[in-house]
């Protein structure tokens, strides 16, 4: 087929196949209808509609007015007498500010729209309250454009705000004084519902008692201190008020001081502090009952001091319901016999780029939790020879005891005389080629992920023979990654159902073209979705598609959209490919759907920024905050959970 | 003698409006309507070995001849529609800027028209169709002034002044 029937044909399948349609939430109860619709008074005005046409060839015909939606001739609104419930539906695709403009039009609508009972705003993630100060001198620069920003003056205007809100994932509270927290927060009623809060002071002042007096039945409480100051050094406290209910705490860089004793009710805790001295956090973590615990920055044993990890193998040996444990950037220079400590029931562990993962660690913890023990999962720099190779040769353990390995790898390093070529070439410093791996490592990995891998040695290696279980695949700013490989991973993973690639160069459509090309190599039913933000355009692969033979026995779908951007257009592809006998499909994206959550950030000027200090003293915490705002996008957005802190930006102090 | 002709005459299904005009759709079109789809499937009418000349019509109460015409128009078009995943689509963000033109086209009708196509496509739940519908209402009032949205829509302003002031005032902190 030559390329202009190809176009053609591209052209006529994007508009038979339209673009993707956004959704429709939730359930509207029938009864609202029994009111419903009167039959339209000027039904012949409508156009004709051709029943049967073909479907290709149908194409309604525009109607030849100016204005396409001019208002109904006999002065009749069509919201007259249109029930609520499709009023509702139609306020969904409405912004705030879009909102409260309808909202000004008559009584009924006024009446809708401010009643938060039924008309609430859907899918508010988060609420950013910023006091002005901290705002304006720290985070104004390092914001983000998906964050709806509003400039309130007053209390009152909380409120007018808050008449729109009934839930909220989470609310962050950016400050500098307490006596700002406490008038915030009292314009904040019952009717708002607040899982989780975050406090983020940019003073030594922690303002929890206030949180706790408002908002004393919070799920999920995380607090860091901003500024360098305090960030890095970490705040000290004593205690903290009564949450009852609270299930996941984040402590990040402060420092627990006796007689602090976490909340009995947490089975979450997140705790990160970059210089630890108070040994009072492990005392502390005596008779928690958690089933999760993520330490990070911490150093449990490091040159000869090993009390950290006895004290800590201690607690969790009576957490008899802990599940996942997790090291962050953790020193766990330990000997195996501070190891020995009675039965684990763990079934995940987790070693995220931590400075020392020696074998003995990964054995003694996968050996004490043997009986439960599902998963490890480890992140290691590439560079780094011992990690590397004993992450691989403990795949014969997990074997045998049927664990699986989610295993990441980063490049730091580009060695010196990396010639830019992806070729293996043994190099002089690392006289050894690649060593064959483990063949265990193929069966028991499940999710693999390889991030600014230069060579390209391991991955053919790995690749070259059955992955069978392997399920998740991502590769970012990986050389390594080329179409040779893709194909292999086509070819040899047939169980997998999600493979990513990112700013991969020497991955083209040709590298895609392969899962469509092999796709009845695959034994799963589940559909395998690829995400692909890289060269080229997926439009190439359907073309190729088109070109097969065998097309006749698929479904093949094309669709485009465009996302209005900043300053232009961008397009995003999706590609739908389905055998049409089975259920094998294959669905090849290059966007992200932009999730629906909402992220508002409120600036206030309330009353107690009279009560600021000297100006001098101010320029200093100015200067000091500047270099502390790394985390703040992050803080920003996202609403902190487990699952996300692999997202976050990579804290570099893995010297 | 019959059999042949059964396994390949697509199976037919009848819905009737409330003024009483029967119609004749396709199975596999009128399934993306969940509301008609759950009905054949309950009433086990798949497996009923009837011609359709003797089929039930299922009566749709809420839904004019003319309308019903559009909604059968549409699925016809958008029958091949790639499966929706309700999971990935409940966190997408909620644009109005991705009506395919088809659609666009299509619901280029009177307000009356577009407004009774929402009833009718949120009675027989067809999700892409009253998105779509939905969207094009919602593009219509953005962007516009109170004052524009009361021109357009005809809607009457029957609040005071003071009280036209007041919400005004109230909502000061979110005027562009």
């Amino acid at each position: 087929m030559d390329d202009i029937s190809r176009s053609e044909r591209l052209l006529v399948e994007r508009l038979k196949l339209g673009e993707e349609q956004a959704t429709h939430t939730g359930k509207l109860p029938d009864d609202k209808y029994s009111c419903s619709t009167n039959p339209p008074s000027s039904s012949e005005m409508r156009r004709p509609v051709i029943l049967e046409a073909d479907r290709l060839s149908f194409s309604p015909e525009p109607r030849d007015s100016l204005d396409p939606w001019y208002p109904p001739l006999d002065g009749s609104s069509p919201f007259h007498e249109f029930p609520n419930d499709g009023f509702l539906k139609i306020l969904e695709y409405l912004t705030l500010v879009e909102r409260t403009k309808l909202s000004r039009t008559c009584r009924r609508f006024y009446g809708i729209i401010t009643d938060k009972k039924v008309a609430a705003m859907r899918d508010i993630t988060v609420i950013n309250l910023f006091q002005r100060r901290v705002w304006e001198r720290s985070v104004r620069n390092n914001t983000t454009n998906r964050m709806t920003m509003f400039d309130l003056d007053s209390s009152a205007d909380i409120r007018s705000f808050l008449k729109h809100v009934k839930k909220v994932d989470c609310l962050k509270i950016w400050y500098h004084d307490s006596a700002f927290v406490d008038t915030a927060l009292d314009a904040i009623d019952e009717s708002v519902i607040i899982r989780s809060i975050d406090i983020y002071p940019y003073n030594d002042q922690v303002a929890t008692d206030k949180v706790a007096e408002v908002f004393p039945k919070i799920l999920t409480l995380t607090m860091r201190p901003h500024g360098q100051t305090f960030f890095w050094k970490g705040l000290g406290i004593h205690s903290l008020p009564n949450f009852s209910n609270l299930t996941t705490l984040m402590l990040d860089s402060f420092e627990v001081l006796p007689p602090f004793a976490f909340p009995p009710s947490i089975k979450t805790l997140d705790f990160a502090h970059r210089k630890l001295e108070d040994m009072h956090f492990f005392d502390a973590l005596d008779g928690l009952d958690l089933e999760m615990l993520s330490l990070s920055h911490i150093r449990l044993g490091r040159r000869g001091n090993f009390a950290p990890m006895e004290k800590l193998v201690s607690a969790i040996s009576k957490m008899k319901r802990l599940e996942g444990l997790m090291f962050k950037f953790c020193h766990l220079d330990v000997p195996m016999w501070v190891l020995n400590f009675n039965k684990l029931r763990l079934r995940h562990i987790h070693f995220d780029l931590c400075y020392d993962v020696d074998y003995s660690v990964m054995e003694t913890f996968v050996r004490l939790s043997q009986k439960t023990m599902k998963s490890v999962s480890v992140n290691v720099l590439f560079d780094d020879d011992s990690q590397f190779h004993n992450t691989l040769n403990i795949t014969p353990l997990l074997k045998q005891l049927g664990v699986t390995l989610s295993f990441s790898l980063m490049q730091k390093d580009i060695p010196q005389h990396n010639n830019k070529n992806v070729e293996f070439v043994p190099d002089q410093n690392n006289p050894n080629p690649m060593p064959a791996i483990p063949s265990e490592l193929r069966e028991v990995l499940s999710r693999f992920e390889a991030s600014y891998l230069i060579k390209d040695d391991f991955l053919r290696i790995l690749f070259s023979k059955v992955c069978n279980n392997l399920q998740e695949c991502k590769f970012v700013a990986t050389k390594a990654l080329n179409d040779d490989i893709m194909e292999f991973i086509s070819v040899n993973c047939p169980n997998l159902r999600k493979l990513t690639v990112i700013s991969c160069e020497e991955t083209t459509e040709e590298g895609l073209l392969a899962f469509a090309q092999n796709i009845l190599l695959r034994r799963t039913s589940a559909p395998l979705k690829i995400m692909y933000k890289n060269n080229g355009s997926i439009v190439r692969v359907y073309g190729e598609l088109y070109l097969r033979d065998d097309i006749k026995d698929f479904v093949v779908q094309y669709q485009t959209k465009t996302f209005p951007g900043n300053l232009s257009f961008t397009t995003g592809e999706t590609l739908f490919y389905k055998h049409r006998d089975d259920d094998r499909t294959i669905i090849i994206k290059n966007h992200t759907p932009n999730d629906s959550s909402l992220l508002f950030g409120l600036v206030i000027d309330l009353e107690t920024e009279m009560l600021e200090g000297d100006p001098e003293a101010d320029k200093i915490t100015k200067v000091v905050e500047e270099n502390s705002e790394q985390m703040s996008l992050f803080d920003l957005t996202k609403n902190l959970v487990l699952d996300d802190l692999d997202e976050r930006p990579g804290e570099g102090d893995h010297a | 003698f019959l059999f042949p002709i059964k396994m390949t005459s697509p199976r037919m299904i009848k819905l009737t409006s409330n003024d009483d005009k029967t119609f004749e759709v396709e199975r596999d079109v009128i399934k993306q309507s969940v509301t008609v789809n759950t009905l054949i499937t309950d009433l086990n009418m798949d497996d009923e070995d009837v011609s359709v000349e003797n089929q039930m019509a299922i009566p749709l109460p809420n839904v004019d001849a003319a309308t019903l015409e559009m909604v059968i128009t549409w699925c016809k078009q958008h029958r091949e529609d790639p499966p929706r995943n309700e999971e990935e689509e409940e966190k997408k963000e909620k644009r109005t800027d991705d009506i395919p033109e088809w659609d666009k086209t299509f619901l280029d009708v009177e307000q009356s028209v577009l407004f009774a196509l929402i009833l009718a496509a949120n009675y027989m739940d067809i999700k892409g169709l009253l998105d779509n519908c939905c969207k094009t209402v919602a593009n219509m009032i953005k962007g516009k002034t109170p004052d524009e949205i009361r021109k357009h829509f005809n809607i009457k302003n029957d609040f005071t002044p003071e009280e036209e002031e007041q919400i005004r005032k109230e909502n000061a902190w979110c005027e562009d």
